[in-house]
Parts: structure tokens; sequence; C-alpha cells
């Protein structure tokens, strides 16, 4: 079942409250309703009773749908599947840590104004270079990443001479808006904030700090990572994933190690 | 009367807190058809929101900047 819920470019949260009489496997997506392969969220959950989606989104369109089925049924409409009932969609204010993203920093605060309107628009953009406003950041959206002709698997990459990051459209079709914010952040941590800019993890934390403080949800953060991560499962990937579980677990218990 | 406005003001607040948390309930309206999203037009989005400057569109824009020609309405310049 579809249900379209006005969100008018606000920043909120949609807290969406299911119930089931069985265990059930309940899926919820939300998506713009006017701009192309733009996703807030895709995500299931076992519900066995009452239970409770928060849907953190730091960017809405002007329209929302909400996707909710069961998935052992598929998408059908609620007098087609009765396993499962939707009590209510409410809207709440977005809670942001701002505090802990450096915003007196100019290239960040102009990177996330840039990085937010391209992973907004990535689903309806064409390929091309596109700039910041201040021309400061250049992002190349290829149709694919390749190397001597080789399709490459990751979704983005910096050059870090240049400061030019390219990504691959063909994988950002299929990120939601949040995936897409995380990994923008990351290769710009890279260059921009990392003491070390060969450093995967520090780049994941740098980048992690302001996505959070921002109030982009957990789990996309952990879906683009273990998804980036299963292309290239390595000892290393490993031990950077946990890496992140912990600081993202540390950053809801606000005991957040603060790069400089 | 100062007890009057009191109530009054009172029940005011109580209406305004009740039409509060019931507009955060969205009405849930289902529905049945997926969006046509061909006709986007990202020149409705709010400034905040429109799709960063494509490169090629800025070197147009500088073309048709240049060459600049100026007139001197006020005659020679010295």
């Amino acid at each position: 079942m579809i249900y379209k819920v006005p969100t008018r470019f606000e920043e909120l949260t949609l807290i969406i409250k299911v119930i089931t009489d069985s265990p059930q496997s309940i899926r919820i997506k939300v998506m713009d309703e006017e701009q192309p392969n733009t996703c807030f969220t895709d995500r299931y959950k076992r519900v066995d009773g009452e239970s409770i989606f928060f849907v953190r989104m730091p960017v809405s369109g002007k329209n929302s749908l909400v996707y909710v089925y069961n998935e052992a049924v598929g998408n059908v409409t609620s007098e087609e599947d009765t396993s499962f009932e939707v009590v209510s969609i409410t809207k709440e204010q977005l809670e942001k840590k701002l505090d802990v993203i450096d915003f007196a920093n100019p290239l960040v605060r102009s990177f996330v104004n840039f990085a937010t309107r391209f992973c907004y628009n990535s689903g309806s953009l064409n390929s091309g270079d596109y700039t910041s406003d201040d021309q400061k950041f250049l992002i190349r959206y290829l149709p694919i990443i390749e190397d001597g002709g080789q399709e490459q698997t990751t979704p983005a990459r910096i050059d870090i001479d240049s400061g030019v990051i390219e990504v691959s459209k063909k994988q950002f079709l299929d990120f939601s808006v949040p995936n897409r914010m995380a990994i923008l952040l990351h290769e710009f941590s890279h260059v921009y904030l990392n003491d070390n800019v060969d450093d995967e993890v520090e780049a994941d934390l740098n980048g992690l700090l302001i996505y959070l403080g921002l109030g982009y949800p957990r789990i996309e953060a952990f879906e683009v990572f273990a998804k980036t991560f299963m292309n290239a499962p390595t000892e290393q990937n490993k031990q950077r994933f946990d890496q992140i579980k912990n600081f993202i677990d540390n950053f809801e218990n606000q005991n957040t190690f603060l790069h400089q | 009367m100062i007890k009057d406005k009191r109530i009054i003001y009172g029940i005011g607040v109580f209406v305004a807190l009740i039409v509060f948390f019931t507009m955060k309930n969205v009405k849930l309206e289902e529905v049945t058809t997926e969006s046509d999203n061909s006709k986007f037009d990202s020149k409705t989005l709010p400034n905040d929101l429109r799709p960063p400057l494509r490169v090629d569109d800025i070197s147009q824009m500088e073309n048709l900047a240049s060459p600049r020609k100026f007139s001197l309405i006020g005659g020679k310049s010295r």
C-alpha cells in the first residue's frame, strides 16, 4: 500500500506505526512523488504486534510516497492485504546535532550545500560535470567509473591532487539520498578534513560525523558501507565496518570523539 | 474580569495545542497508482534543493556574456 504524505520540502522525521497479528516482515520505502529515482529510505523489519519505524529526512520533496507492505505478499492495497495495518503516520521534528559539525569552515558549509543538492537531484541529473556555487568543488557524474576500460566497483572516488570527485551514476541511481550523502561526505573528508589523505578509516569517521550531525538515518549509513564493502570483502574493510558501527553507537550515546 | 480573561486565554491555548497535535498526524491517504514523474521540473524546487550548476551551462553563460561591447552614452571617454 502507498500513502501520500505532504512533506513540503521540510526536514522532518516520519513516524510510521504498524501493527500485525503474527510475525511478518514489513518493508517501508519512502520515495519522492515527483523527483525520479529518489528514495529516502528502503528497509524492512520483522514485526510481531506493534512496531514503529522512524524515518529521518533532512531533505524531502513536496510530497512523499510511503510504501508499506508485507514482503511475503508484495505491494498491494490495504483491502487486498489484511496481514498488517498502518495505524498512523506522524511528522515530528528532525533531531540534529549541528554543534558537532565545523560550519565555521567555509569548505564544509559549501560542500554540505553542494552535496545535498547533488544527492537530492542525482536521480534526474544527466551525466556531466557539476560544480558548487563557489566553484570550489567539482563532481564528475559518470555513467560508470572505469580504469583502463575496466568498470570499478566503487560508487565514488576523489582525486587526491585535484579534489575532483568521480561518481558512478549507475550506482547512485540505486542508492537512497542518505546513501549518496554518506559516500560523498567520505570522499570530501579524504582531501579536506583528514590529517592523512590516504586514511580510509579517518575519512569514514570524519564523513560520518557530518552525516549524523545533519540528522541522516543511521541505518542508511550502515547499509551503504555494507554494500560497498561487500564488493571488496577484505579484512581491512571488515575492520572498517566494525569501527563505523562503534562510531555510530557512540554517537547515539553522545560519546563521540571529535576529530580536530 | 481578569479571571474571565485567564479562562479565555486558557481555552485558547488548549485549542491551539489540540490543533498543533492533530496537524502532526498525517491523514492516511492511500493512493493506488505510482506517481508519473516523467514531467518533473527542477525549476519548481526551492533554491536550497535546486540541482547544482553544470559546468557546460556555466561555460555557455560565460560565452553569452562575452564579448562585451559597451556603448558610451556620455560620448567619448578620455
